[in-house]
């Protein structure tokens, strides 16, 4: 899996890049805002999956989603919204604009991973194996 | 109770911390009345509601909330490091406590000051505050408004 999490804080593309690098992603791309996440995909192809923020300078999340939907090449691409904005009129503009699913800040690991067992892109039984073919080659 | 009792605050803030700085015997924040708030964070709240969010506390929390949310060790730290995951903390508390006040209503991002000088929100009225301890640090959120809170 190769995903892109989008958001204008570092440390936030932190906990969301080292929860993707557990649940199996191969490649893991960041990006500080839409246009830069953008400008990533045309650049380096389509991820799989992207985590998206809401509310970032230069090109907000919901800009991003409409931006990547129009693009015909890209509408395969899984979205998840990761943000604060918990309005119950947010969270339908996010799915009506494109996005699969919808994760509140704060959120724990086993949410997030929650969510992209729902999208088909986690495994717990998977991930578990792979845990068990490090330990048997004594990487952990 | 109001929208914005220091209950309801003290919960959304033990349970911010409890996600993004939880983990490796971190222990959770607490109720705590500590001296000291060198970082000062806001995020502003405009809309039906105008108000400011703030986040304060000692440079050694900001260190190891930092150390927290990018999993690397203290002395690996930079000043940016510490503005990026501060300012992500209010903008969290900030997002969360929006949806505790009349809406509509956006948050702006949000600006972080360092040093002894560092300001809290000026002209505004304090509407709640909330004091915790967490290792054996101070932090502090408070919300300000421009007029008495009276949902």
């Amino acid at each position: 899996m190769r995903a892109l999490v989008v958001d204008d804080s570092r440390a936030m593309r932190s906990i969301l890049s080292r929860i993707l690098a557990k649940a199996g992603a191969d490649e893991i791309w960041e990006a500080g805002d839409g246009r830069e996440a953008i400008a990533r995909i045309e650049s380096s192809g389509s991820p799989d999956l992207v985590l998206v923020d809401w509310n970032m300078p230069v090109m907000n999340g919901l800009d991003f989603i409409v931006a990547l939907r129009r693009n015909t090449d890209w509408r395969r691409v899984t979205i998840v919204m990761v943000t604060t904005e918990n309005a119950q009129s947010q969270v339908v503009r996010a799915l009506a604009a494109g996005a699969h699913e919808y994760l509140i800040k704060p959120f724990d690991e086993c949410a997030l991973l929650e969510k992209l067992d729902l999208l088909g892109l986690y495994s717990p039984e998977q991930a578990g194996r792979s845990a068990l073919a490090l330990n048997s080659q004594g990487h952990i | 109770m109001t929208l914005l009792s220091s209950e309801s605050v003290s919960q959304v803030t033990r349970e911010i911390w409890a996600a993004l700085l939880a983990g490796d015997g971190r222990p959770d924040l607490v109720p705590g009345q500590l001296p000291g708030s060198e970082i000062v964070a806001t995020a502003d709240i405009s809309g039906e509601w105008n108000g400011t969010v703030c986040l304060s506390c000692s440079a050694l929390a900001a260190r190891h909330a930092t150390a927290a949310m990018f999993a690397i060790s203290d002395d690996e730290l930079t000043s940016n490091d510490i503005v990026d995951a501060i300012g992500e903390l209010v903008n969290v508390v900030g997002g969360n406590i929006k949806s505790m006040v009349p809406g509509p209503s956006v948050l702006s991002l949000p600006r972080v000051s360092e040093g002894t000088d560092a300001a809290l929100p000026q002209h505004l009225e304090l509407a709640q505050e909330v004091r915790f301890a967490w290792m054996e640090e101070p932090v502090v959120v408070s919300i300000w408004t421009t007029t008495a809170f009276t949902p």
